[in-house]
């Protein structure tokens, strides 16, 4: 699904800092996490995903180091920062409280009996 | 950071992400890390195609969804600029200041240097108006104070005692200057009296 873009500007850095608390990934994983993940809802756009990689290393948030993988190729593995992950449990609560009031404006969810 | 997995890249994908990494301004050696990430990201893409046509296929399908490399580049930098250490930004950002200082001063130099003076406040005739404002003519010293210096400039001649030495205090004077200095009085009397009845009157203003 192609949401707007402001919308997935707000939702993709928590998006990636969640996936990343799971373990370090380089690039092409993050980015096939995300859309498997999200069952294909949520795609980071190619464009979008280093941009949006080092504004977070920039901020602290994740630290990007160059590893050997098992396959003896040298890649770029990002991980979560003790700083960004106060920062995905902030931004959680807020999605969190966010979902609990869209739920109940739409009627997404119906509220049980 | 290039390594040999990028010669199996189609033309196009490596044609890409050089251009896009020589239109990131920044360090070469940034430059070569988001150069191998680029390469990196394709290769796993392309590894899943069977056949080059495929892989080629897909490879232009990359190149567009990653959109304007002009755009993907600068904002590739703007990102890597941000990750700099404090030390780092602030040192840059004295430097660029301490930069911009020196060529405003300069291009200030050349103005001054080259340019010709333009004068937008005519300063003297404003202090005029404002002196002579709600006075008559008749309190003006200008008239006696041009009248001697016109009857001095005519009478004075000045003498060669005086021009070949003329002494600072009245004391070092000498008959023969002092004689001089006489005969130059005696002969500039009515510039003399000229200047006398100009600091009689209160005012001046010019004309």
């Amino acid at each position: 699904m192609r949401f707007e873009s402001q919308l997935l500007k707000g939702i993709a850095p928590v998006v990636v800092l969640e996936i990343l608390s799971r373990g370090p990934m380089y690039g092409y994983q993050l980015s096939e996490a995300i859309q498997q993940r999200s069952n294909d809802i949520i795609t980071l756009g190619k464009g979008t995903l280093y941009p949006l990689l080092y504004n977070l290393e920039a901020k602290g948030l994740i630290k990007g180091r160059w590893q050997t993988a098992d396959s003896g190729r040298k890649r770029r593995y990002y991980s979560i920062t003790s700083k960004g992950k106060l920062e995905l449990a902030r931004q959680k609560a807020q999605l969190e409280d966010l979902a609990k009031g869209l739920d109940l404006v739409f009627g997404f969810r119906p509220s049980p009996a | 950071m290039q390594d040999h997995h990028e010669h199996r890249l189609p033309d196009c994908a490596v044609t890409f992400a050089d251009q896009l990494v020589r239109r990131i301004r920044y360090r070469k050696k940034v430059r070569q890390e988001v150069h191998q990430e680029l390469v990196d990201y394709f290769e796993d893409e392309l590894s899943r195609c069977n056949d080059d046509q495929t892989r080629q296929e897909r490879a232009n399908q990359l190149i567009q969804e990653f959109g304007d490399p002009r755009l993907l580049a600068a904002l590739i930098c703007r990102a890597k600029k941000r990750c700099r250490p404090l030390h780092v930004r602030l040192a840059i950002h004295t430097l660029q200041i301490f930069g911009k200082t020196l060529v405003y001063l300069a291009i200030c130099i050349l103005i001054h240097s080259i340019g010709r003076p333009r004068f937008s406040i005519d300063y003297l005739h404003y202090v005029k108006d404002l002196v002579s404002a709600g006075k008559e003519e008749s309190i003006n010293a200008r008239r006696y104070y041009q009248e001697a210096v016109a009857l001095l400039t005519d009478a004075m001649r000045w003498p060669s005692e005086l021009v070949d030495s003329s002494p600072l205090w009245p004391a070092d004077i000498n008959e023969a200057q002092l004689a001089a200095t006489a005969r130059l009085v005696s002969g500039s009397e009515q510039a003399l009296e000229a200047f006398e009845r100009a600091t009689e009157l209160p005012d001046y203003w010019p004309q």
